[in-house]
């Protein structure tokens, strides 16, 4: 059977330190304002953003950090979306997108759920999160996965049963973040 | 969302072509079909206002991509909604400068066939509504943004269109009735610029109704980003609403219905017809400007 590459993010590990953010930048070479991996902080819906608000009165507050990659749909409404066909999802379940191909028209990043395609200025076209595709390619783990300090990122084949990820995503129910818009993402999320 | 004024430009004169093309295209086949009253002159205006107002919006359209020089490579997914609008755009394109061409020789005396001009009506009537309805399409199908995620948008594209095509055919019959200088020319005109008056006055009444649901819509829906929407809607650019929904239907409806009255009781009404164009042209302007403003995503 065909490997389809997924992540399980485990939000009660994730400390907010940014840090797969930073790993992601300098592993794709991005420029500054290109985030490919953000990471939401969820707390006090009244905080500006990048600002860690808890919600609620001490001593019964809560402050928790979303990472945000791609999350590889296996439905991608991006992929029917772009009028040049340039993005494309991998036999492993990695989408891409061709930057030879994107015009950087926007509609992808419009019509994604999760707000990941992201315009770059220099390139002047579309780019994501690619799950480190050519570094997976090389048996590597992606960046933001290896520079976890906590280990809350777990990436693997999610085709097999035996595989890490998959145990963890059966014993913690990781889930889905918006199950409702049907684009079957290969991100799963647990912990909260 | 920040306005992106190439977009913003692209529908408003899309639209403002796709309308004045609708308008020609039914009234050619008007002629057509029952020859008791001829609406030549909404004919011949309606093309010759359609093609320059498209081939503006076409202009300016590529630049809103990141490579504006390769748009021709966003015709490719046939499953996109954006790829149709360009392949449709560029097809009515060729639509209108044949129904110009048609239109322009007929005026130097040149005859066509009633099979001819009755192809190139309903060319221009389908690939149009094809054009405004695909361009609604691809708003209203984007689910992660509540304000633009509903049946209304398409309305609102394509009546849009019809409004200021209709007003502005009206607008240059009105002007050419003010220059002409023969009788007989003076009340053609007259007839068939009356007969545009009626469905202007229907469509910015739908036009009102249409843009209150829009915005009731919103408030309504049970979403974070649609309360968000909302929120700056009857918030900070409160303003914006006010000024669209006065100027740009309000006064224009009203002063459509005056020029009306007037033209019933044998009066001249084209400062009021004019007027009314320019009011919706802005109005409409704004209300564009005002769907990448309140356009919040999930």
């Amino acid at each position: 059977m065909a490997k389809h590459y997924g992540m399980l993010i485990s939000l009660d590990s994730c400390i907010g330190c940014w840090a797969c953010t930073v790993a992601c930048k300098a592993a794709n070479g991005l420029d500054i304002g290109v985030n490919w991996n953000r990471v939401e902080s969820i707390g006090d819906p009244k905080a500006k953003p990048g600002q860690d608000m808890p919600a609620g009165t001490y001593p019964d507050v809560s402050l928790y950090w979303l990472p945000m990659p791609c999350m590889h749909c296996q439905k991608a409404p991006c992929m029917n979306a772009c009028p040049a066909s340039a993005i494309s999802r991998r036999e492993d379940g990695i989408v891409m997108i061709d930057q030879n191909r994107c015009l950087g028209c926007g509609y992808c990043a419009w019509m994604c759920p999760y707000g990941v395609p992201q315009f770059n200025r220099t390139t002047n076209t579309m780019g994501k999160c690619t799950f480190c595709a050519s570094r997976v390619d090389q048996g590597q783990q992606p960046a933001c996965v290896e520079a976890c300090v906590y280990g809350a990122r777990v990436f693997g084949d999610l085709n097999d049963p035996n595989s890490e990820i998959s145990r963890l995503i059966a014993q913690k129910k990781g889930k889905v973040l918006l199950p409702e818009h049907g684009t079957e993402p290969s991100v799963f999320y647990a912990g909260r | 969302m920040e306005i992106q004024f190439p977009l913003l430009f692209f529908i408003l004169f899309e639209g403002l072509g796709a309308g004045c093309a609708l308008v020609a295209a039914v009234a050619e086949a008007n002629d057509l079909f029952q020859s008791s009253q001829s609406r030549r002159h909404i004919v011949r205006w309606g093309a010759y206002l359609a093609l320059p107002f498209l081939v503006i919006g076409l202009i300016f359209s590529p630049f809103h991509l990141g490579k504006p020089l390769e748009f021709w490579r966003g015709l490719s997914n046939l499953n996109s909604w954006i790829a149709w609008e360009g392949i449709l755009g560029i097809a009515f394109l060729l639509v209108l400068a044949a129904f110009f061409a048609v239109q322009f020789l007929s005026a130097k005396g040149r005859s066509f066939s009633r099979s001819s001009r009755m192809t190139l009506a309903v060319l221009s009537l389908v690939v149009g509504l094809a054009l405004v309805s695909i361009t609604g399409m691809a708003y209203s199908t984007v689910r992660p943004i509540p304000f633009w995620n509903t049946p209304l948008t398409l309305l609102f594209f394509v009546v849009s269109a019809l409004l200021m095509g209709t007003i502005s055919v009206a607008a240059a019959l009105g002007i050419m009735q003010a220059a002409a200088s023969s009788s007989e020319v003076k009340g053609q005109l007259g007839q068939e610029l009356n007969s545009l008056l009626p469905p202007g006055i229907y469509l910015a009444a739908g036009m009102l109704v249409i843009e209150a649901l829009r915005l009731m819509n919103v408030g309504l829906v049970p979403n974070p980003a649609a309360q968000e929407s909302a929120a700056l809607l009857t918030g900070p650019y409160l303003g914006l609403v006010i000024v669209r929904f006065v100027l740009g239907l309000i006064l224009p409806l009203g002063l459509l219905i005056y020029a009306w009255a007037k033209r019933n009781r044998g009066g001249p009404a084209l400062p009021w017809i004019v007027t009314s164009l320019v009011a919706v042209l802005v109005g409409e302007g704004f209300t564009r400007a005002l769907l990448f403003i309140a356009a919040i995503h999930i």
